[in-house]
């Protein structure tokens, strides 16, 4: 009946997450025919939920995140993340406009969680709630300013350039006189195609002129234009994964309050510290993490119990997406976990554990991860295994309104 | 004369460099513009003659750009549309009008 109840719920997280694909499927399927001669462009769309790992995701939502947590266990609980600045912008859509997002730092950085505890009937048994905040966020791509650099000079340089050209093709298809209407009808279409076809270059992941009809070739000499281009891409790349491996210091905080007497369950501090680092040609990202618990356990003799924990590990994307190499598929996070109890150890429980555990995640689809934890007890040789689900929801992708 | 005004929107972050605008008579450059982030201009005393106006740049990580065109002097010439709102890593957007 349990496992019955855990398969409906994934079979219910997978269509929804299907049907927003087929939608979103059916829409560029009607655009691809509204715009038929851009159709030779490869136009790639990049949201930051595309360009962050799950481990960075899991530490830091972009905008909303949802969640189920130990479902086959006694403790299961739904757990709902949200970016401050994504409810603001919910009710404003302004704060979105560039002059107020940069205003908005401390929302962009501050985050809510709350979980419903379930019990194994998956009947209500208590709340968590809490805040993370971002102490250190240079990873944030979205005010990525590269102002100035050679990559803004080589950008202004061939925009210029493309446009004098178009405009000056534009004008030699034209009749000198002072209707300056085109040529022949011929000549009208020629110019829409091209400028259409120009557009889709520039919007592709690559300026290709090879494309481009060899009128226009031979009005004007454009590889300087695609060399530019190309170089500009480069850089701007390069600008982007060397931010996204920039240090993340969040510092987060909590209270679990039950369904019974006593109200407090648990109050907990976290810091966590991501640092990318490129090996041997591999993107991986140092993840160092350490809280401290306080506990309620109900046992009159050890009241408040305090639990500190720490983990140190790397997590590695092992496979990325074939069109965009920032997009990973399957992560892997090796890890050594560190517990010690300062206050109100169990009879017959161990004061510290030293625990090798390994995180596999895998990308079922754009917003959706299933992560597989198994951890090692190095002392006790033991192996166990969790499941944990996370949706993450972009909201960009239907903008406030 | 006519005149219209250009409003160029930035949205979900901060554009990662110059924002190129040109506004070209029969193919010659009237206007030349550099912007970095979003902005409104006014172009005016347009006299008779066809136009050309293009926007280039490169929206935020997960943004877009939006660009419009005021089209109370002016008429753009089909398929031309205003606004349009671009979602690609980089852009160019062109708009045609004939000041009669």
């Amino acid at each position: 009946m349990k496992k019955k109840s855990i398969l409906a719920l994934l079979i219910l997280l997978l269509f929804f997450s299907v049907n927003k694909l087929h939608s979103q499927t059916k829409q560029q399927t009607a655009e691809a025919v509204a715009k038929e001669s851009t159709e030779q462009a490869k136009t790639l769309v990049r949201t930051e939920n595309d360009l962050k790992t799950g481990n960075w995701q899991d530490v830091l939502a972009s905008f909303f995140q949802l969640g189920l947590s130990d479902i086959a266990g006694k403790n299961r609980s739904l757990e709902f993340k949200a970016n401050l600045f994504a409810l603001k912008a919910k009710a404003d859509s302004t704060l979105l406009v560039d002059t107020n997002y940069l205003k908005q730092n401390f929302a962009r950085n501050f985050q809510f969680e709350f979980a419903l505890k379930l019990d194994s009937q998956y009947r209500f048994n208590g709340l968590k709630a809490g805040f993370k905040i971002a102490i250190v966020n240079r990873r944030d791509t979205t005010v990525l300013n590269l102002l100035n650099t050679a990559a803004d000079s080589l950008f202004k340089v061939s925009m210029t350039r493309l446009q004098f050209v178009l405009a000056g093709f534009e004008e030699s298809l034209r009749k000198n006189d002072d209707e300056n209407n085109f040529k022949t009808e011929k000549d009208s279409l020629l110019y829409l195609k091209t400028e259409a076809l120009v557009k889709a270059q520039v919007e592709a992941d690559r300026f290709n002129s090879k494309v481009l009809p060899k009128e226009f070739l031979q009005f004007a000499n454009i590889d300087s234009i695609e060399r530019n281009f190309t170089r500009f891409d480069s850089l701007y790349t390069a600008a982007l994964s060397k931010t996204r491996k920039s240090p993340l210091l969040t510092f987060a905080l909590n209270g679990t309050f039950l369904d019974q007497p006593g109200f407090f369950s648990e109050g907990k501090a976290e810091l966590v510290y991501l640092l990318g680092v490129t090996k041997k040609g591999r993107n991986l990202e140092l993840d160092l993490r350490a809280n401290i618990a306080l506990v309620d356990t109900v046992i009159n003799t050890i009241k408040d119990r305090i639990e500190f924990n720490a983990t140190g590990g790397c997590n590695w994307a092992i496979i990325t997406a074939s069109n965009n190499v920032n997009k990973s598929l399957v992560e892997f996070k090796p890890h050594f976990e560190y517990t010690s109890i300062l206050r109100g150890v169990y009879p017959g429980e161990k004061k510290e554990k030293f625990l090798a555990n390994a995180e596999l995640r895998i990308r079922v689809m754009d917003n959706l991860w299933i992560p597989l934890t198994l951890k090692y007890d190095l002392k006790d040789n033991n192996f166990l295994g969790f499941l944990k689900v996370a949706l993450n929801m972009n909201a960009f992708k239907k903008p406030a309104k | 004369m006519a005149s219209t005004t250009l409003i160029v929107t930035v949205s979900g972050g901060t554009t990662p460099v110059s924002i190129v605008v040109n506004l070209f008579k029969s193919g010659q450059p009237v206007t030349s513009l550099i912007r970095t982030g979003t902005f409104k201009y006014k172009f005016t005393d347009l006299t008779k003659g066809n136009y050309t106006l293009f926007i280039g740049g490169v929206n935020p990580a997960g943004g877009n750009t939006k660009c419009e065109l005021t089209q109370d002097e002016i008429t753009l010439r089909p398929p031309d549309d205003s606004p349009i709102t671009k979602k690609t890593v980089k852009y160019l957007v062109g708009f045609h009008f004939k000041v009669n």
